[in-house]
């Protein structure tokens, strides 16, 4: 029976079907649509089926490629669990460098606090050479600023 | 410990505890999410695109936003729901961009015969793959318009409002699709008699 030919009846009691499912406030009295869908083997049928293909909807999966991790993974943002502790020792490994270059600077390079007074009209070559050691704060390979100093 | 077997102890995780686990950093918790829903995500997409190539990478862009928004994922409930909507969306998005952004608003009168009756599991299970060979074919061969709804509100599990949200429709069309959808696919699959109702 075509859709359109279908007695107002029937038409009524599956829009009250639908009414139901959507949780919709039922105009239609629920015994009504009881007896109707007892009653009228056309629209049990359809209720029937209607429900039988909703349920199978919301089980209905397909099965995914396999090989889509991968490309997930790939473009995943890097979140580690080691992250804070590379910062801590990235920290300490700089710290450890800075104290380092400090010892080196007190050991290597700065005057020692006996050195004499640097007087005017010295040998040339005596303040700037120092100067230019501090400048550079880099201690002159193999040799021992501390005995230069003196 | 090998990565399988890290899989498979992982497996019996709730999604609350990978999600947890996946915010202190661990990828594996992150996979194994993955593993469990990606079959959900992809059907979604492939019902919602009918193309397996666009539909992977939906499946992509969703798990990506997933993991950018791992701070404020509910884990215990929001996981699935999230990615069902997410999926969605990026489906909507990938279709409007394929055509341009459509509004088509359909001025049928609404039959809405439809049915989802609640609880109750079929008595006539049948064959279950048979079902779902033919759901899938029937499914495919759906209008657009109507395939959308259907998967969105039985796949993804959105209510009607939030589809109507989505794709900019009035609550009533989205209503009426989802039945004239169902509708059409009681008219598609061979194991549902009444062939004159149609
Ligand atoms: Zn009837």
């Amino acid at each position: 029976m075509p859709e359109t030919s279908l007695p107002q009846a029937c038409i009524r009691i599956r829009e009250a079907v639908a009414e139901l499912s959507r949780g919709d406030s039922l105009v239609t009295p629920p015994e009504v649509l009881r007896a109707h869908l007892e009653a009228c083997e056309s629209c049990s049928r359809f209720w029937l089926d209607m429900r039988q293909i909703s349920l199978s909807l919301d089980d209905f999966l397909i099965t995914a490629p396999s090989e889509l991790y991968p490309n997930v993974r790939r473009s995943l943002p890097r979140r580690s669990k080691t992250a804070g502790v590379r910062l801590v020792l990235a920290f300490a490994l700089l710290t450890l460098a800075m104290a380092l270059m400090a010892w080196s600077w007190k050991t290597f390079i700065a005057p020692s606090t006996d050195m004499p007074p640097v007087t005017p009209g010295g040998a040339p070559g005596d303040s700037t050479d120092k100067a230019d050691k501090l400048a550079s704060n880099t201690p002159p390979a193999g040799t021992c600023t501390t005995k230069q100093a003196e | 410990m090998s990565g399988h077997r890290r899989l498979d102890s992982l497996a019996a995780l709730t999604d609350a505890e990978l999600v947890d686990r996946a915010r202190q950093g661990e990828q594996a918790a992150f996979e194994s999410l993955f593993h469990r829903h990606q079959d959900r995500v992809y059907t979604i997409a492939l019902g919602m695109l009918g193309n397996p190539e666009d539909s992977k990478d939906v499946v992509q862009e969703t798990f990506l936003r997933a993991y950018r928004r791992l701070a404020s994922l509910n884990g215990e409930q929001g996981v699935l729901a999230y990615l069902c909507k997410t999926a969605s969306n990026a489906s909507i998005d990938l279709l409007r961009k394929r055509k341009g952004a459509r509004s088509v608003s359909i001025d049928d009168f609404d039959e809405s015969l439809l049915a989802a009756w609640p609880g109750q599991r079929p008595d006539q299970a049948g064959d279950q793959l048979a079902m779902r060979r033919a759901l899938e074919t029937a499914l495919a061969s759906l209008s657009e318009e109507h395939r959308i709804v259907v998967v969105m509100h039985h796949i993804a599990g959105l209510p009607v409002d939030e589809i109507a949200a989505e794709l900019r429709l009035p609550v009533g069309t989205v209503k009426s699709r989802l039945g004239r959808g169902r509708e059409a696919l009681r008219r598609k699959l061979p194991m549902f008699g009444d062939k004159e109702d149609a």
